[in-house]
């Protein structure tokens, strides 16, 4: 445990409690159950990257061919002809990166190294290391000519997160933690029935503002020095993809329609010292399920092929698992009374669970790997021509440390699920030796299309791991 | 704060030497040499904070919805206070969330919104009046031609090409003033503007010195006489500025939100308000309700705006705010500072037992809020007064800190956190843990108190100074009267002032003018408002050093 996890796990997020989610009316959108899969003639290739964080207690054991998972992870079972289970790589471009303060780039700074493939010339300003695979790839097959109406989904549930997400250095994205939200960027309009010619008119007059906006940072950036441009950068990046977000998806594949926008009843918590927790963090794992069906989706109808789902940074200091029985401080837990101990310490979140290790972390993990195989689920329930969703798609379960107790960077395993159209040999255990991440987002990108990592990848970072491959 | 040490006064100069190796300990000299009177240090370029966004929209246009509640909150910069980095997606499309949301509600009563009739002066006529004066306001600055141009082509655009209607066309024109960058972005330089260059530093615009001024000062945009002062170039002179410093500190109001945020900030208080129910035992501490925690934080807030700017009930000294044994509380936290006969919500000054309580950190708030669930925490309080008020450093916490041992009722707090004197932890504690037992004399939830766990309180202790001076002291109240004198306290304060007025960690180009204000600080024995004045009037604040790949004219 140290002070910048504990810290910035407030400062950065202003929106802890449901109240600040935007969702006041009470109500959480829910998608259609229909499957919609297989109104695309040709299905593209997709990747997901499902970020978790502190670590695991056990992992895959067995060989190649004849492996099992520890009881907590498993939920997997059922999918395991759809998974590799890698075991595992290390975050070189972490290590790498120099950092007077030693705790920073630990397990717990990993946020930003995940999806990158350089190390940063400092750990502080967060970021340099960008831009992150997603990111990478998404602009490679728009240079392509692919004409995706979002050209990747970043999504978030319930915490505000440091961003694993970068269009380049300095550049953050941020993940859309409110489903609602996401819901409407995505298929508002999508229908033609839809369109309504106020709102195309009123799309266009903010059009022209965002344009102005545009303008004016073009030329603010001609007079400011270098540090100052990578702010102006930044912005005109932002304002670059909020154009495409305002646009509207238009027309689907033939044979597609957007899902239907449900609702569900949902106790509206209140704050202050009457904070619900079990209402607050008992969201969680229904913000995640509806984000979790938002990129399937999408993806299903060809609206994105490169996907985030952030479901944890640092050391989730912020989650109470109260949805799995597990109480916030001050309530007595495990027969464990009060303790005059540290807040943080105190609080039974996840983090403090990693440092304890045992059972109740087991419990959280398991939660975790079930979202995984969730996923994996519902792109097997869309059926895709012969196949389904899941043959033309690959989704990496990555966590931000190996042994979250010890804080590691090294032996990370990671979980791969699913062929991306003949790509990837599911259904083993592959020893991949401490290689650098890199060499899976290498092998994921190559499974996208994608060759050229020039710009993502340090040539320090360039390798590759066949293993994967079928 | 305290990340780049000492403000470097010519008698200061101790060799910088192994300063770099050393995890904790001095305050070690960074500026070495005579103070360059004549530099300055840079100035990045400031997206609003979320504070400064909501207080000018509401100042702006009177609506007080505070927006930016919902928007991402702003991270640290390397001196501790919030600065927003690079606009993220999510930034730019809470922006025109908000700009829409603003902009709706504004269009609602056009007679207060628009300086003119559209019937009697033509609606494009009166439209063009509106980004005009709005703009200026807006942008802090006087728009040029072609801008008014191109915020009015919005309107056009909307009204006349698209047809809609009169109001919603003029909202979209108030949209993009509150999406441009010129809004966002404290620059307040007009596209056609050449920089004035002074022996190699850019001097400020009297806009730009206004705008510096007022959001350091209110937390929000300049008022119409500052406008009005930069349109007639009356902000060129150290005088003028000054004479508006002081106009806004009498003010008294809107200055008050800045010193609360200040004080807030500096003191890592910002996460008071949740201080919540869960934060404390409910076994050990059931008096820690929500109206105790929402009268203490109100309690500070008050207790540091009276200090620091009531002329009428304090000599706004640094002394007297570490002294005081003023307290303002209400029904509820009366009774934590030992005083009755309190009724109701609305805050009321007492004075307290000067035996007991002696300003800012003998607060309820402070104590409190670094204080553990169900004891006192001494690393958190002396961390605090070690790293934040005296400006010493401090080694990152290791990654693998083991918990503080749980409570044993055979055992004083102090006993227990001393355990870390022992082993590897003592490099820091040393410094840290002293300062803290000071106010062993005080609960988790700030009550005096002279026995913890059937043991008497000690509180005495001796700590040597990031400067290298050794102080003794028996109790808080005694080590604040010491601290108080010494420059190492003095500097620290006039450092973080700073720090917060530049929005950026003091830099070498700094040191003339931190050191002008700590001579100015001593010579008036220590008058926090005309420190405040003098930051205002310094070198840094009006000038600025070129930056790196800056086209200069």
């Amino acid at each position: 445990m140290n002070i910048l996890t504990s810290k910035d796990s407030k400062k950065y997020c202003r929106r802890m409690f449901l109240a600040g989610l935007g969702l006041g009316s009470g109500l959480l959108p829910i998608l259609s159950a229909d499957s919609w899969g297989g109104c695309l003639a040709a299905p593209p290739r997709r990747a997901i990257f499902v970020i978790w964080t502190n670590g695991y207690q056990e992992f895959v054991t067995g060989t190649e061919n004849d492996w099992r998972f520890p009881a907590y992870m498993n939920d997997l079972d059922p999918y395991k002809s759809d998974l590799i289970a890698i075991d595992g790589v290390k975050y070189q471009n972490l290590i790498d990166t120099p950092n007077p303060t030693k705790d920073d780039n630990q397990g717990h700074g990993a946020t930003t190294y995940l999806l990158t493939g350089k190390a940063a010339p400092a750990f502080r300003p967060m970021g340099q290391a960008g831009p992150s695979i997603d990111q990478y790839i998404a602009q490679q097959l728009m240079a392509k000519g692919l004409k995706a109406s979002r050209p990747s989904l970043y999504l978030g549930a319930l915490q505000c997160y440091s961003s694993a997400c970068w269009r380049a250095a300095g550049q953050p994205v941020s993940p859309v933690n409110d489903p609602a939200k996401a819901f409407a960027d995505i298929f508002a309009g999508a229908a033609p029935q839809m369109a309504d010619p106020l709102l195309g008119k009123l799309r266009s007059a903010r059009k022209s503002i965002l344009d102005l906006a545009r303008r004016d940072l073009d030329t603010f950036r001609n007079r400011v020095g270098t540090e100052d441009r990578k702010m102006v950068d930044a912005h005109l990046g932002s304002l670059r993809e909020l154009e495409i977000r305002m646009a509207p998806v238009g027309s689907l594949g033939a044979g597609c329609v957007p899902p239907k926008l449900g609702s569900m009843k949902y106790p509206t918590p209140v704050s202050g010292d009457n904070v619900n927790y079990d209402v607050s963090y008992g969201a969680f794992p229904d913000l995640v399920d509806v984000q979790m069906d938002i990129i399937v989706k999408a993806m299903a109808a060809d609206v994105t092929r490169v996907a985030v789902l952030q479901l944890g940074d640092m050391g989730n200091n912020w989650l109470i698992p109260t949805w799995l029985g597990v109480k916030p401080a001050g309530i007595t837990q495990d027969g464990k009374t009060e303790s005059g101990n540290n807040f943080v310490w105190d609080l039974n979140n996840h983090h403090t669970a990693a440092h304890k290790g045992g059972d109740m972390k087991r419990k959280i993990d398991q939660w975790f790997c079930l979202q995984f195989a969730n996923l994996v689920g519902k792109l097997k329930a869309e059926q895709e021509g012969s196949g389904t969703m899941l043959d033309n798609s690959v989704a990496l379960f990555i966590n931000h440390m190996g042994n979250g107790g010890a804080h590691t960077r090294e032996n990370v395993p990671w979980l791969l699920a699913g062929r991306n159209g003949g790509y990837f040999k599911t259904g083993r255990f592959v020893k991949a030796n401490n290689i650098v991440h890199t060499a899976v987002h290498k092998e994921v990108a190559a499974s996208m299309g994608v060759d050229n990592l020039s710009g993502f990848l340090a040539p320090a970072y360039d390798q590759s791991l066949p293993a994967l491959r079928g | 704060m305290g990340t780049v040490p000492s403000i470097g006064s010519v008698a200061d100069t101790s060799p910088a030497a192994g300063a770099g190796s050393m995890p904790v300990g001095g305050n070690a000299p960074r500026l070495g040499g005579p103070p360059a009177a004549e530099a300055a240090g840079s100035l990045p370029l400031r997206r609003l904070t979320a504070r400064e966004y909501n207080n000018t929209v509401a100042q702006l246009l009177g609506d007080t919805a505070a927006p930016a509640r919902s928007f991402a909150s702003d991270p640290a910069n390397a001196a501790g206070f919030t600065t927003p980095i690079g606009a993220s997606t999510l930034d730019v499309e809470n922006y025109f969330d908000a700009a829409d949301t603003l902009a709706k509600n504004a269009v609602k009563n056009l007679g207060k919104l628009l300086p003119c009739d559209p019937a009697k002066a033509g609606e494009d006529a009166c439209a063009r009046t509106f980004v005009e004066t709005f703009g200026r306001k807006a942008w802090r600055r006087p728009l040029e031609a072609a801008e008014i141009d191109d915020v009015l082509a919005i309107y056009q655009n909307a009204h006349t090409s698209l047809g809609l209607d009169y109001p919603t066309s003029v909202g979209f024109a108030l949209q993009a003033l509150l999406v441009s960058p010129k809004f966002l972005y404290r620059w307040e330089v007009a596209p056609s503007r050449k920089l004035a260059m002074e022996a190699g530093l850019v001097r400020l615009t009297p806009h730009q010195v206004a705008s510096r001024l007022s959001y350091f000062l209110t937390g929000s945009t300049p008022d119409d006489m500052l406008l009005a002062a930069a349109d007639a170039n009356q902000l060129g002179t150290q005088a003028e500025v000054t004479a508006h410093a002081r106009r806004l500190l009498a003010e008294g109001k809107r200055a008050g939100r800045a010193v609360g945020d200040f004080f807030l900030q500096w003191l890592e208080m910002t996460g008071l308000k949740s201080v919540g129910a869960a934060a404390k035992s409910s076994k050990v501490y059931p008096q820690w309700t929500g109206a105790v925690r929402d009268g203490a934080a109100a309690g500070l807030d008050a207790f540091v705006n009276a200090v620091v700017l009531d002329a009428q009930q304090f000599d706004g000294k640094l002394s007297t705010l570490l002294s005081t044994p003023a307290v303002f509380v209400t029904e509820a936290t009366a009774p934590l500072v030992g005083i009755s006969g309190v009724t109701g919500t609305t805050l009321v000054r007492r004075d307290a037992d000067p035996k007991q309580r002696a300003g800012l950190f003998t607060q309820v708030a402070f104590l409190a809020a670094k204080g553990d669930q169900g004891s006192s925490h001494p690393t958190k309080r002396g961390h605090v007064i070690w790293r934040n008020l005296l400006c010493g450093q401090a080694g990152q916490i290791p990654a693998d800190v083991p918990p503080v041992p749980v409570p044993n009722p055979k055992q004083t707090t102090r006993q227990r956190f001393e355990e870390h004197d022992d082993a590897g932890c003592a490099v820091c504690h040393r410094f840290l843990d002293p300062l803290g037992f000071a106010f062993e004399n005080y609960d988790g939830i700030g009550r005096y108190q002279t026995m913890d766990n059937s043991q008497p309180v000690d509180a005495g202790g001796a700590v040597t100074l990031p400067g290298g001076t050794k102080i003794e002291f028996a109790n808080a109240i005694e080590l604040m009267a010491r601290l108080a004198g010494t420059s190492d306290l003095q500097r620290c304060v006039v450092q973080s002032w700073f720090e917060y007025g530049l929005g950026r960690a003091i830099e070498d180009g700094d040191a003339g003018s931190l050191t002008a204000a700590f001579d100015e600080l001593t010579k008036n024995g220590g008058n926090l408002r005309e420190l405040l004045v003098t930051t205002t009037g310094s070198k840094t604040f009006l000038y600025r050093k070129p930056s790196q790949g800056e086209v200069l004219p």
